[in-house]
C-alpha cells in the first residue's frame, strides 16, 4: 500500500486527475465526503488531503511513501526526501516585488517582507545584502503599500495582483513547479511501486 | 532488548567496549570542526577555568585516544546535538574500527552493520555508495568546483530533472548529463550495480574504485549478508568525513535511515596517525521509538494488602513469586482504589487477607 499526500487545493486536485487517469483513481475520492483518507485498495494506493506547506513534513517523517509539493515550500522547508520529477504543473516564479518607482538604497537595511523566510535570506545572503525579514502569513502585497516593508519576497504566477496594487517584479529568484517527492526509507522498500507510480506520473507530463 | 543482542553481536567479531568521558574541552572539537556534521555544541567553563563540551561526537574521542594498531572497539553511550531549535540527548551503539584497513576487514565491518540491522528487524536494507567514485567521476568529467557541489545535492535528493534542468541551462553537456542520469538512477543489488557501472567505461581511477567495490563484495557473499545490499550512490553528497565506501542502512518500521557508517582515513591521518579507520553508529532512540510495541500489561501479579493482612504471609508469598521469575506489583488497598484504572496485571490481582 502506498501513501500518497496531495496538497490541498487546485494543485492537488490537478495532480489527482494525472493519477486517475494512469489508473490510480479512487471513487471515493470523486464523492462528496467527510472522510480524511481515501483508499484504493485493488491498487494499493490510499490518498490523504493535507496543508501544502505540510506535505514535505508527512512524507520526512514516512507518514506518506510519496507527495506533491511546490519547489517553493521544498526550499523553503528543506525536507530530507527524494525529488523525484518535475511534474511541469503549477508554475510560477519566486520573485522580489516592490512599488514601481522603488529605488534600493544600500545605506539601510533593506526590509523584506515574506511568506519564505529562509528562501529570502538565502537570496540576500547569497548577494550580501544585509535584510531585516518580516514574516507574515498572507496578504504580502499590501506590506510595501503602507510601508511595512520595502521589498516583498513572493510567489508571482501572473503579476495581476501586483499589477492592481501598483507594484511590480524587481527580480526573479526562481522557477517553481509541482514536484513529486519521496521518503527516502520507502524508496527502499516499495521500491517497485513509487517506480510505477513515477512512470505513471512520467507519461502524463506535458512538456 | 536491542542493545544487548548489539552487545553480543559486536563482542562475537572480537570487539571490546570503550566507555569515555561526558566531556571533552571545547579546543578539542574546534579544532577538528571538519569531522562534526554540526557546529552546535553546549558548553560551560570547568572548574579549573577550561571551555568544556558535551561530547557530540564519540568517533573523534575514541580516535585520540586508541592506538594506531588494530584497535577494535564499540561503545553504547549517549551524543548531545542540535535539532529543532532544541538540543538533544541521542543515545548511540557503534563500532570503530582502527588500523590497517584491507579488503578484508572493510567487509568485515560492513558484514556485521547487516547483522546488526537483523537484530533490530527481520526486513532490512543496507546501501552502499564510494565517496571515491562519485569524486573522481566529476573530476573525470572536468566538472569545476561551485557545479560539483550543486551536483551533489541534486544527488542527495536524486533530482534527475535538475540535471536534465542544468543541461537545458547549458551548464552540463549531454553527454555529462545522461552519464550523471545513469548513475543517479543506480538503485540496484550491489552485485547487479557493480556491474553496470563495469559497462560504462570510466577512467582508470575509478576503475580501480570498481575493482576495489568488487572485491569487497565477493567476502561479503562469504559472510553470508549479500542479499540485502544495494548500491546507491544519491548520498555521497558533501561528506568530508568520509573517504571510500558510505553505507546506510533502514528497515521498514522507520521512516528515516537508522545506521549509518563508512571509512574516514583522514582522521586518523590527520591526528598523526598511520592507520585508516571504519565504523558505523546505530541511533538507538529513533529504533526504540519506532519499533517499541504498545505494552499489554504492566505486571505480571499485583498484590493488594489492607492493614488486617498477615505481613510475614504477604512477604513469603511475595518471594516465592519473585523467586518464579513473576513481577509482583504490592500495593495497599486504598492506594490501589485510586490508581487501579492506570495500572493492570497480566495473570491476576490477587487481595490478601
Amino acid at each position: 500500500m502506498l501513501n500518497v499526500a496531495l496538497p490541498k487545493g487546485r494543485l492537488g486536485e490537478k495532480v489527482y486527475s494525472m493519477l486517475s487517469e494512469s489508473g490510480y483513481s479512487c471513487r471515493e475520492m470523486e464523492e462528496d465526503s467527510r472522510k480524511l483518507t481515501f483508499e484504493n485498495k485493488e491498487r494499493g494506493v490510499r490518498y490523504f488531503w493535507v496543508k501544502p506547506s505540510d506535505v514535505g513534513i508527512y512524507v520526512e517523517r514516512g507518514a506518506a511513501d510519496v507527495g506533491v509539493l511546490g519547489k517553493d515550500i521544498l526550499v523553503e522547508y528543506m525536507p530530507d526526501v527524494y525529488e523525484l520529477l518535475d511534474l511541469g504543473i503549477g508554475k510560477c516564479r519566486m520573485c522580489v516585488a516592490a512599488k514601481k518607482d522603488f529605488r534600493d538604497n544600500t545605506e539601510k537595511t533593506l526590509r523584506v517582507a515574506t511568506k519564505f523566510p529562509k528562501t529570502a535570506m538565502d537570496y540576500y545572503s547569497g548577494i550580501d545584502r544585509d535584510i531585516d525579514i518580516i514574516k507574515l502569513n498572507g496578504s504580502i502585497e499590501i506590506a510595501p503599500l503602507l510601508g511595512l516593508a520595502d521589498v516583498i519576497v513572493d510567489i508571482v504566477e501572473t503579476g495581476k495582483t501586483l499589477k492592481e496594487n501598483n507594484l511590480e517584479v524587481k527580480k526573479e529568484i526562481m522557477d517553481i513547479s509541482a514536484r513529486f517527492i519521496c521518503n527516502k526509507v520507502s524508496y527502499q522498500f516499495k521500491n517497485e511501486e513509487v517506480k510505477k507510480m513515477e512512470n505513471a506520473l512520467k507519461q502524463r507530463i506535458v512538456q | 532488548m536491542t542493545e544487548n543482542k548489539l552487545k553480543e553481536l559486536f563482542e562475537l567479531y572480537g570487539y571490546r567496549k570503550y566507555r569515555m568521558n561526558r566531556f571533552e574541552t571545547y579546543d578539542f572539537y574546534s579544532e577538528n570542526k571538519n569531522f562534526l556534521k554540526t557546529s552546535n555544541l553546549i558548553t560551560f567553563t570547568d572548574l579549573d577555568g577550561r571551555l568544556m563540551a558535551m561530547k557530540p561526537d564519540i568517533t573523534l574521542s575514541i580516535m585520540r585516544n586508541a592506538g594506531s594498531e588494530d584497535e577494535k572497539v564499540y561503545y553504547m553511550d549517549t551524543v548531545y546535538r542540535a535539532g529543532d531549535n532544541h538540543y538533544r540527548e541521542v543515545a548511540q551503539a557503534g563500532v570503530e574500527r582502527i588500523g590497517q584497513i584491507d579488503d578484508y576487514a572493510e567487509a568485515e565491518v560492513i558484514s556485521m552493520a547487516v547483522r546488526a540491522l537483523k537484530c533490530i528487524s527481520s526486513d532490512y536494507s543496507l546501501r552502499v555508495s564510494d565517496s571515491d567514485f562519485v569524486s573522481s567521476l566529476l573530476d573525470e568529467l572536468n566538472i569545476d568546483e561551485p557545479l560539483q557541489k550543486e551536483i551533489l545535492s541534486l544527488f542527495s535528493r536524486k533530482n534527475c530533472d535538475g540535471l536534465k534542468k542544468l543541461r537545458s541551462e547549458n551548464r552540463i553537456s549531454g553527454d555529462i548529463c545522461s552519464v550523471l542520469t545513469d548513475v543517479l538512477d543506480i538503485y540496484l543489488p550491489i552485485k547487479e550495480g557493480i556491474e553496470k557501472i563495469r559497462g560504462m567505461e570510466f577512467g582508470e581511477k575509478i576503475q580501480k574504485t570498481v575493482e576495489h567495490m568488487s572485491k569487497v563484495c565477493e567476502i561479503l557473499d562469504s559472510f553470508g549478508v549479500l542479499d540485502k545490499i544495494y548500491l546507491d550512490f544519491s548520498m555521497a553528497a558533501g561528506m568530508t568525513y568520509y573517504s571510500g565506501v558510505i553505507f546506510r542502512g533502514a528497515v521498514p518500521e522507520v521512516p528515516m535511515n537508522i545506521l549509518s557508517g563508512g571509512r574516514y582515513d583522514t582522521l586518523p591521518q590527520k591526528m598523526g596517525k598511520d592507520s585508516g579507520a571504519i565504523g558505523f553508529a546505530l541511533d538507538l532512540d529513533l529504533i526504540e521509538n519506532y519499533m517499541k510495541t504498545e505494552k499489554e500489561y504492566d505486571y505480571d501479579v499485583i498484590l493488594v494488602y489492607t492493614d488486617k493482612t498477615d505481613k510475614k504471609k504477604l512477604a513469603s508469598m511475595q518471594t516465592e513469586m519473585m523467586e518464579k521469575g513473576k513481577t509482583v506489583f504490592c500495593i495497599r488497598e486504598e492506594t490501589y482504589e485510586k490508581v487501579k484504572e492506570r495500572i493492570k496485571a497480566k495473570e491476576e490481582t490477587i487481595c490478601a487477607k
